[in-house]
């Protein structure tokens, strides 16, 4: 059995004409959008995957005017839930929100989930420089919490640093994991998991390297005095040291390379991570991501949790053996 | 033989505002009992020099760089069987600072060159650092990258700037020697990143998978002018690594992807003082044949600083 984590749908009129690249300029689709339900279900076919959640990350959001915004949102969840209905226990969707966006952003995320019974949320790492650690976004970790749907925390377009990395597609190599690693750091110090224990945030990308530098992250905790010159902690909002609220956060295993996905394995245990793929977009690599969980060294129940076990449970899903 | 490749002494000429807080625990004598609480044979000593931040002048940049390359040879020349000394270049700075790097090596002896991952906004894969990649290849030393201060107002908080920005900043620098070709026009070049690479390892599918789907993938945007001929994982397992990180799971990835022969035990201690008997057993849970251990732990640093 498996299920399927990260795979992505655009409405089918942003599917056709993104603006651009960067809002601005650059090439928009030109009819080649991988990102349709139509290559999400030749995927789910052609790899015999059972149950695929499908997110949309809505990279179009940076371009929208403020104005627009919850329009944009509003539509794909209503797109979602079309599909969600069409296929019927094998596709689960998941709404897009901005966190920190304010109470009719709320308001869209209890219509989706309770009105329009979608599995999930999915948030940008940043939007237009706000983090989900942001005050703004206080009540919409306490929503989470009360409607107890998994939170997916999935770069935008670009993070910070755009301009070091216009070419070569670094923005998209290196700045959207940079951006995503930089959100869940600031979730950990900014005491979100301590607020909101019950909150279940998974991150996409195996946390963006936030697994590489948690070293980094518990030193500049404990060695409070010690490192001074690393800068102020003040105020204090954890308990503990930033390594332990990671290990409560969840992780996806899409890195198309298998001593990352085992350092994360090795990092969070494998009971918080899920098998994903980001295809599409990324259709033809299918496959690879698959063999890619085959091949981590874990034994063959755990190997079950990160194909499926792991992600029923957060999702909920009535499958037989769960729980 | 067990070589502590990343540790660093600051001059102490820049102590103090605005170049460093005091106290400083970058300190000779703060290395020395570093070294002797480790059991270490050889200390390899940097300065990376964060204070040229606050510098304008070429002029004070070059003096700053000859002085502490200086005051490094001299801790070396105090403790010739215990250290080895790294000189500091700015690669896109122009002939002075090459001039000073020739200087360093050829009269003090220093063994590698440490450049920040990026200086006032300048990266070493710049044009305009072609001539120090020339230089550092004929005189045949290794180059070590750490990162320097770039930085974003979203990580001013809670010591981000060093948790998630300084490695950031590394990460990116490496990538973008890669797809920049230095390892195309400069075979032999030997560089070392510091703390992992800062979470290149985590990233290079994301790099390949952009390269490989070239035609496919054109909405991640252009890839032109080609300067490689491979995927750059080809060219990321050329790097080196250093094992400055505090994290089992983490050091484990780094040397899956690039082997034993390219990565090197590094503390970062001091400053990390506290640190340095953490960073060493850390080595020990990562699970290395003993003949792994002997070219981690210090087999590879001495073929690249050609200790005999």
């Amino acid at each position: 059995m498996i299920i399927e984590w990260h795979t992505h749908i655009y409405p089918p009129e942003e599917a056709a004409d993104e603006p651009s690249l960067d809002g601005k300029i650059g090439p928009s689709w030109e009819g080649r959008c991988p990102m349709t339900l139509e290559n999400v279900l030749a995927a789910h076919q052609r790899c015999n995957i059972d149950v695929t959640v499908f997110s949309n990350a809505a990279h179009y959001m940076r371009g929208k005017a403020p104005a627009e915004e919850l329009k944009a949102v509003q539509r794909w969840s209503d797109y979602a839930a079309e599909i969600q209905e069409q296929h019927k226990g094998k596709f689960f969707g998941f709404a897009t929100m901005l966190p920190c966006g304010g109470p009719a952003f709320i308001k869209e995320t209890e219509r989706a989930i309770r009105q329009l019974g979608l599995k999930g949320v999915l948030i940008h790492s940043s939007h237009k420089g706000h983090y989900p650690d942001d005050d703004e976004a206080r009540p919409f970790w306490e929503l989470m919490q009360d409607l107890g749907v998994p939170v997916f925390i999935h770069p935008p377009h670009v993070g910070f640093g755009e301009e070091r990395m216009k070419e070569y597609r670094l923005a998209s190599s290196i700045g959207r994991p940079a951006d995503l690693c930089l959100a869940l750091s600031r979730l950990i110090v900014r005491g979100v998991l301590e607020d909101f224990p019950r909150a279940a945030i998974v991150a996409s990308h195996g946390g963006g390297g936030i697994c590489e530098v948690i070293g980094r992250m518990n030193y500049a905790y404990e060695l409070q005095d010690e490192c001074y010159f690393l800068g102020s902690y003040a105020p204090i909002k954890i308990k503990h040291e930033p390594g332990h609220y990671l290990k409560r956060m969840y992780f996806d295993t899409v890195s198309y390379h298998p001593p990352a996905a085992q350092l994360v394995v090795d990092t969070v245990g494998p009971d918080h991570v899920l098998y994903g793929s980001d295809a599409p977009p990324l259709t033809s690599l299918k496959p690879r991501a698959i063999k890619l969980v085959e091949g981590l060294r874990v034994s063959d129940d755990d190997r079950e949790k990160i194909f499926w076990r792991n992600a029923a449970k957060l999702l909920k899903l009535d499958v037989q053996g769960v729980g | 033989m067990l070589i502590d490749w990343h540790v660093h002494i600051n001059d102490p000429k820049f102590i103090g505002k605005p170049w460093w807080p005091v106290p400083v625990p970058m300190t000779m004598e703060d290395a020395l009992e570093a070294h002797e609480l480790a059991g270490l044979d050889r200390t390899v000593i940097s300065n990376a020099v964060h204070y040229i931040r606050h510098m304008t002048s070429t002029k004070d940049v070059v003096a700053a760089i000859e002085s502490s390359n200086r005051h490094l040879a001299k801790c070396r020349d105090q403790h010739p069987d215990k250290f080895v000394a790294m000189a500091t270049c700015v690669p896109n700075g122009g002939d002075e600072f090459l001039k000073e790097l020739e200087r360093a090596v050829k009269q003090d002896d220093a063994r590698a060159v440490i450049i920040n991952s990026s200086h006032h906004g300048h990266y070493p894969d710049e044009d305009a650092a072609r001539p120090f990649f020339k230089l550092v290849t004929d005189l045949d030393i290794p180059v070590f990258i750490h990162p320097g201060d770039a930085t974003t107002p979203a990580m001013k908080d809670y010591r981000l700037a060093s948790s998630i920005g300084r490695p950031a900043d590394n990460c990116l620098s490496l990538a973008r020697l890669i797809v920049r070709g230095i390892f195309e026009q400069f075979p032999t070049v030997k560089i070392v990143g510091s703390h992992l690479g800062g979470g290149i390892c985590e990233v290079i599918g994301r790099m390949d998978y952009a390269y490989e789907l070239l035609d496919f993938s054109a909405f991640l945007g252009p890839y032109e002018p080609m300067l490689i001929k491979h995927a750059p994982s080809h060219y990321l397992k050329m790097f080196y690594f250093d094992s400055a990180c505090y994290a089992a799971p983490a050091a484990e990835c780094c040397l899956k992807t690039v082997g034993e022969d390219h990565f090197l035990f590094g503390t970062d201690s001091p400053p990390m003082v506290p640190l340095k008997m953490k960073g060493l057993k850390m080595m020990d849970q990562i699970g290395m044949t003993p003949a792994q251990r002997g070219k981690v732990m210090g087999g590879n640093a001495a073929r690249l600083l050609k200790l005999n």
